[in-house]
Order: structure tokens, then C-alpha cells, then sequence
């Protein structure tokens, strides 16, 4: 039942790639994750046989562009529990909330509105808002607390009934940590708030069902989940389109323009100004089917196992510090940790050298990494095609980081 | 394994030369690199145009602050416009390293380019 991901390692032509003479083991994949041949294939077929630009033209192959284009969305919407209509092709989950921010707070709340974010957000859940507040929104964040959760109690309190968004990760890219999103979501609907969801981190690496979470809005980058850079999605429910603004205009995005005045598209289109990114969304549709081939209980099941050996070999190294849950129940393949003396970046300058590629720094998440009360952390990010072995090169190129910096300890 | 971690990084990494502060600086200033989250202040007293003492503060990886303590001892003695005119060949120079990658070449510039800063900060307030 679990993954081969020896097996599976076989279908990501990058992972045959070697560096310093090593095998590459890349556990960056909060970053990125690596594409399989099938999703480079597709985008390569689509440029090569169904390039064409959609919704216009009326001859064949503008019908077949546009009939991908389609299918793809109700393929990927259909993947977090959404219905076609419901699901907006963005860049990626940054503009999925910038989308939100612009096209459905800005546009629709009263000054003195409050939106509730958390000291757990990626940037990009936390600028898009301050962008907002000389606009006379306000901003409050729920506190981390614990081993790196957020504060249930801290949530009650700093909900009013003045918020009219509650937005929060769905799993943290700096800490690991699952938050409990349909319990956050059931509260911030008791108190008549919207909720925005960002699934970047969740959406690749566990079953998401939209409906059973709760979520009015939904974010999500494809790039993370095996696809091509350049796509992900917002889903949002139907009467929240109707009721949001345009987020830019252009073509594709009207129904009549007049030099005085114009009238939108119905969503999604009414979202979606310029050329989409057809063979992205096209390429995300593979990935999409890859992820529903292997299943993604299973995806979840592989990499909390990855996790909990992770942590234990993690732990049991001398002046290694792991953050975040201990419980591999509660948190995702997502390990930051520190080694005494040595900074971060150079920990993964020294296990570049070893093959193993991990990230350093505040992973775009500096209250995070001010709560740990550090500058910077190591992170090393599992997905499908890690396995044991991957786990066992960083460990032993830690011992390299020993030699190289511990030698006068 | 290529030499970047090697004897004189180490060394000026675990034993900082010139840490620390000057009590009523004419220079002090500080700044980060966003990439590694180093942090750095530079301190300088000055005898008329010549850097008579030298310290920085601060924290992050191994390049940045062997590079800072290096350029304490460095430019002790220098004058204010040779201590501008160092560039990126010097600090390598001085690191003992022959290339540095893109991004890492920010973490070792970051104590000289902040002290330039604060060089020419005193030199545009001071009257010539």
C-alpha cells in the first residue's frame, strides 16, 4: 500500500541528475517539487499540437485550446472538492490572496472592517493585507503558541465582530504544523466572518475537500504539487464571485466594453483578464491525474512516516534542534532545525557539497522565524519520491557539517 | 568539497578579531543581508581621515562574519577613501577564496559595503 518511491523516482528525469559527484537528493520541496515526465510531456504536446489562444477563435484547434483549458479546470477543481465554475487559474497562491485582498476585501469591506490573519503566515498572507490598511482595513494576527500551533484561545479572543475575513495556512512551510482548518473555519463562520484558506502547503501533500473544510476561498500554486510554474488556483464559492470585483481588466474578463463604461464576464472568466496560461493549467491537469493515481491518502500516509523517522534520526543528533509538533500525527513533511554553531546557510552550503539540496533561511516567513527566536533555520521538505535513503544522505552529511565546523569543539 | 570553509573563515568565525563596540563612535551603522539574515554594525573611530579603530557586531553565517572580522583588521590604519575603494577582488582576497557564488558574495560584501556606507554618511555631514 505505501509508495515506491525508488519506483517513482524513476518517472523525474531531474532526479537522475548528480551533483558534487553525488546522488541529488532534493528535499526542497515547500519550495518546489520536481516534475514528473508526463507533466513536462504534456506541455511540451500542448505547445506542439494545441497552441492556440481560447474563448475566441472558431476554428478547430482555437476549439480544442479552449476544450483543454476547460477540462483542466474542472479536472482540478474537481481534485479539492470545487465545482468548475468555482476555480479561477492564478500564478499561484500568492495571487490567489492578492486576489481576495483586492477583489473581495478592498472591494466589499467598510473601513474599520478587521481582517484576522496569524503570526504563522508566509509573507504572502501577511503584505497583501498590510497593503490594505491605508485603505482603512484592519489587521490582527493570532499568536503562535506551544510547540508551534496556533493559539485556539488567542483565535476566540481576537475575533470581533468587526472581522470580516479569517485567513490562515493550512499547514505551515516553516514549522510543519496541520492547523485544524474546518475547526478554525466553524468558528470564524459562527461569528459571521469569511474565511480564506491558504492550501500551498496542503493541497499537495494530503486529501483536500474544499466543502468539508469549510473555506469560502481556497489558494493554491500548482508548482508545488508536481505542476509547471506559473499556475495554481483560487477556489472561491459561487455567490463570493458574483459578489467580488474585477482584479484586473482586460480582455477575456467583459461581456460588452463601451469607451464610457463596460460590463464583466461572468466568473470565472470575470477573474481572468489576458491570455490564461493554458498549457500550464494543462500541465497542472496531468499532475493532478498523477497525484489521483498514487492517492493521496497514500501521499499523506508515505510522508508522515518519512516524517516520524525524520524527527527521530533528527533528534537523536547531537546539538540538533527540530521546531515545530512532535507528532507526525499533527504536522507535515516539513522539518526545520538548527545545529548548534553553525549557521544555516552555511549547513547547506556544506550539504550541497554532500548532494542534498535543503533550504535555509526565514522561508519568506519571518514571524515565524522571530517567535523561534532565530534569523534563519534549515528545512529540510519530504515529497513522494523521498524515501528513507534521502533521510539517511542528510543525516550522514550532517556529520560533514560536524567535522567541518565541530573540530575545535 | 570546495575551500570555502576553510582554516581563515573558520578561524575568524569561531574567534572573531575587533567584536564588539566603540563607546562614542564616529561611525556606527548598521544593516542586513535578507538572503541569510545576517546582521552586522560597523563602528569606526576616526583620526582625521584615517580609521584609527575598528569593530563590528552582529550575527549570521560563517562568510559574513569571518568577512567582517577580517575587514577590521584590515582597515585599521587605511584611510577613509581606500576603505571606499575596496571591492569585491579585495574581500576575496582577504577570505583567501578565489570565487564566491552569486549569493554568497552578498554575505561576504555585507561588512564592507555597510561600513562604506557609514564612511560616506560621515564624509557628506562633516565640512570639508
Amino acid at each position: 500500500m505505501s509508495l515506491d518511491a525508488e519506483r517513482l523516482r524513476e518517472d523525474f528525469p531531474i532526479l537522475r541528475r548528480t551533483f558534487h559527484g553525488k546522488r541529488f537528493v532534493y528535499l526542497d520541496n515547500a519550495a518546489t517539487t520536481q516534475k514528473p515526465s508526463c507533466v513536462i510531456d504534456r506541455l511540451s504536446e500542448f505547445y506542439r499540437l494545441y497552441n492556440s489562444n481560447v474563448h475566441r477563435g472558431a476554428y478547430t484547434l482555437a476549439e480544442e485550446a479552449t476544450d483543454l483549458y476547460e477540462k483542466s479546470r474542472a479536472n482540478i477543481s474537481a481534485f479539492i472538492g470545487g465545482k468548475p465554475e468555482e476555480l479561477i487559474f492564478v500564478r499561484g497562491a500568492t495571487e490567489a490572496i492578492n486576489m481576495v485582498a483586492y477583489s473581495y476585501a478592498l472591494a466589499r469591506l467598510e473601513k474599520g472592517d478587521t481582517i484576522l490573519s496569524t503570526e504563522m503566515e508566509h509573507h504572502s498572507n501577511i503584505v497583501p493585507w498590510q497593503l490594505l490598511q491605508p485603505h482603512g482595513l484592519r489587521l490582527d494576527f493570532v499568536k503562535l503558541s506551544g510547540k508551534g500551533e496556533l493559539s485556539l484561545e488567542d483565535f476566540k479572543e481576537k475575533i470581533t465582530r468587526r472581522t470580516k475575513l479569517v485567513t490562515f495556512t493550512h499547514a505551515s512551510n516553516v514549522l510543519g504544523t496541520i492547523n485544524p482548518a474546518s475547526e478554525f473555519a466553524k468558528i470564524a463562520h459562527d461569528n459571521g466572518s469569511k474565511v480564506l484558506v491558504d492550501g500551498a502547503q496542503s493541497v499537495p501533500h494530503m486529501p483536500v475537500d474544499v466543502r468539508e473544510l469549510g473555506a469560502d476561498f481556497y489558494a493554491f500554486s500548482g508548482h508545488k504539487m508536481l505542476g509547471p510554474m506559473g499556475i495554481g488556483g483560487l477556489y472561491a464559492k459561487s455567490d463570493l464571485l458574483e459578489e467580488m470585483a474585477p482584479f484586473q481588466g482586460g480582455g477575456e474578463m467583459i461581456k460588452e466594453v463601451g469607451l464610457d463604461a463596460s460590463t464583466w464576464a461572468e466568473p470565472p472568466q470575470k477573474f481572468e483578464a489576458g491570455t490564461p496560461n493554458v498549457a500550464g493549467s494543462v500541465g497542472l491537469s496531468e499532475a493532478v491525474d498523477y497525484l489521483r493515481r498514487l492517492d493521496m491518502s497514500r501521499v499523506r500516509e508515505h510522508e508522515k512516516r518519512l516524517s516520524a523517522y525524520a524527527l527521530q534520526e533528527l533528534e537523536s543528533q547531537e546539538g540538533v534542534r527540530v521546531f515545530g509538533p512532535g507528532d507526525p500525527e499533527r504536522r507535515g513533511g516539513v522539518i526545520s532545525f538548527e545545529v548548534k554553531g553553525v549557521h544555516p546557510h552555511d549547513l547547506a552550503t556544506i550539504l550541497d557539497r554532500e548532494g542534498v539540496a535543503i533550504r535555509s533561511g526565514h522561508h519568506c516567513a519571518q514571524p515565524v522565524a522571530d517567535w523561534l527566536g532565530v534569523s534563519a533555520t534549515a528545512r529540510a521538505s519530504f515529497y513522494i519520491y523521498n524515501d528513507h535513503t534521502d533521510i539517511d544522505s542528510l543525516i550522514s552529511a550532517l556529520g560533514m557539517v560536524r567535522k567541518i565546523f565541530g573540530r575545535r569543539a | 568539497m570546495s575551500d570555502i570553509f576553510q582554516e581563515t573563515i573558520l578561524h575568524h568565525y569561531e574567534h572573531p578579531s575587533n567584536k564588539g563596540k566603540i563607546e562614542n563612535p564616529d561611525v556606527k551603522i548598521s544593516d542586513t543581508n535578507t538572503l541569510c539574515g545576517d546582521k552586522v554594525t560597523m563602528y569606526a573611530r576616526l583620526n582625521g581621515r584615517v580609521l584609527e579603530e575598528v569593530k563590528f557586531d552582529g550575527a549570521g553565517c560563517a562568510i559574513s562574519m569571518a568577512s567582517a572580522s577580517l575587514l577590521t583588521e584590515r582597515a585599521k590604519g587605511m584611510s577613509i577613501r581606500d576603505v571606499i575603494e575596496l571591492g569585491q577582488r579585495d574581500v576575496l582576497e582577504m577570505l583567501g577564496l578565489e570565487s564566491l557564488t552569486p549569493m554568497r558574495i552578498k554575505c561576504a560584501m555585507l561588512g564592507v559595503r555597510t561600513l562604506q556606507k557609514g564612511l560616506i554618511e560621515y564624509e557628506s555631514k562633516k565640512p570639508v
